[in-house]
């Protein structure tokens, strides 16, 4: 009763129908009446269906995560998702990620925290190459060597370990590869196979696939069924083997400007 | 058939001086002092120590061993094994933690097993070195030092 009273300001929606059956009538004049016609049944299933659970996910998706070391500073600083140029957290050089393919003769000077590739056909004449990651498919000859993360060796890859300082070193599958001269290491990962002396501080892995001939001092060693092994071995944990050679950390250049000491 | 069904257990408490032969499964959790020819698989138990020579089908090791390992088929070396001695079988697998110290010689194709659907292997044999290949005309795999 109310409503009949409220003068409605506005026209909408609701206001026109109150105002419809008020009158009695529809739009087009014919009485009001509720509809006899029935709305259609919805058929509700008797027996509900199971909820199928979702297809669960296993597992984050993470970013990948880089370990870098400045190559001016020697600072170490991990970075995650895409690996691009970046600044040192410590001296804020400009570390550049730029990836560098060696395929022909070459001298000069890489500093990277990407990929180096000496590719088959290359002929390093002295140099230097300090990168993250190293992959050698032919011989690298008197070039100077800074790896600080992994050294990937393929067949027809060689290279002077005096000259080289190495963290992990690895033998990609279905690869050949025999070093001359005592390989020494932090960690060896084979895939391939690989003749040589190696001592190594940390872990030796030998893969389904891989072999390994020659000589091996290593603290840990691991196996798995489907590696060969054709060497003298002396794996003992807790024992102390020679380090590495050399300290990857590059060395940072000399300033003669004087620092302020905290 | 009936050598796999049959089993021997040697209590961590034994320790027996000679040469075990066996067609049967054994493990061996005491001590032996001598060799063993076992054509079935042996356990070495991680309080078992063996002070000889080790010729098996299949062995899994989890104490000690001063002698060479022989093996027709398989060397499971666990993480509380402790070998000191030569080995040589078809198949080896190694866990973190293993004292070895000897020579091995195991699959030395470095093919991987048999359902992997790959077939690895050196696409160009690689060329030895002479001291290298030297040393492995010279002298077998237990041959004199």
């Amino acid at each position: 009763m109310a409503d009949r009273k409220k003068q409605v300001a506005y026209i909408d929606g609701l206001s026109s129908v109150r105002a419809v059956r008020r009158s009695g009538r529809n739009a087009d004049g014919t009485h009001y009446r509720p509809s006899s016609e029935k709305l259609p049944v919805v058929e509700t299933p008797s027996d509900p269906q199971p909820v199928k659970p979702a297809k669960r996910i296993g597992q984050t998706a993470l970013p990948a995560k880089f370990n870098l070391i400045c190559y001016e500073c020697g600072f170490r600083f991990v970075i995650s998702g895409a690996l691009k140029d970046t600044l040192c957290p410590k001296c804020h050089a400009v570390l550049s990620a730029r990836d560098h393919r060696i395929n022909s003769a070459w001298s000069g000077v890489i500093r990277t925290v990407g990929t180096v590739s000496i590719l088959p056909g290359a002929n390093p004449e002295g140099g230097s190459i300090t990168t993250r990651l190293l992959v050698l498919e032919a011989d690298a000859g008197s070039a100077s060597l800074t790896v600080t993360d992994t050294l990937e060796l393929c067949t027809g890859g060689s290279f002077d370990p005096t000259r080289a300082s190495l963290q992990d070193v690895s033998v990609r599958a279905d690869h050949c590869v025999l070093v001359r001269q005592r390989l020494q290491c932090r960690n060896l990962d084979l895939h391939g196979e690989l003749t040589a002396d190696v001592a190594v501080t940390g872990l030796l892995t030998i893969r389904a696939g891989g072999c390994l001939r020659g000589s091996a001092h290593a603290a840990h060693w691991t196996v798995e069924e489907g590696g060969g092994v054709c060497a003298r071995m002396t794996i003992a944990p807790g024992e102390p083997h020679a380090p590495a050679t050399g300290d990857c950390t590059p060395t940072p250049p000399r300033k003669n400007s004087s620092r302020k000491s905290k | 058939m009936e050598n796999d069904k049959k089993r021997t257990v040697i209590a961590d408490d034994v320790e027996i001086t000679g040469t075990i032969k066996c067609a049967s499964a054994i493990e061996l959790g005491g001590k032996l002092n001598g060799d063993m020819n076992c054509s079935n698989s042996v356990t070495i138990g991680a309080s078992a120590t063996v002070k000889g020579n080790l010729t098996v089908d299949t062995v899994i090791v989890m104490g000690q061993v001063e002698g060479n390992i022989t093996a027709k088929d398989k060397i499971d070396l666990k993480s509380t094994a402790r070998v000191n001695g030569d080995i040589r079988a078809r198949r080896l697998a190694v866990e973190d933690g293993v004292t070895f110290i000897g020579r091995s010689e195991v699959n030395p194709s470095g093919t991987r097993p048999a359902g992997d659907g790959k077939t690895a292997g050196p696409e160009t044999p690689p060329s030895v070195p002479d001291s290298l290949e030297d040393a492995n005309r010279s002298k077998g795999i237990f041959g004199k030092k």
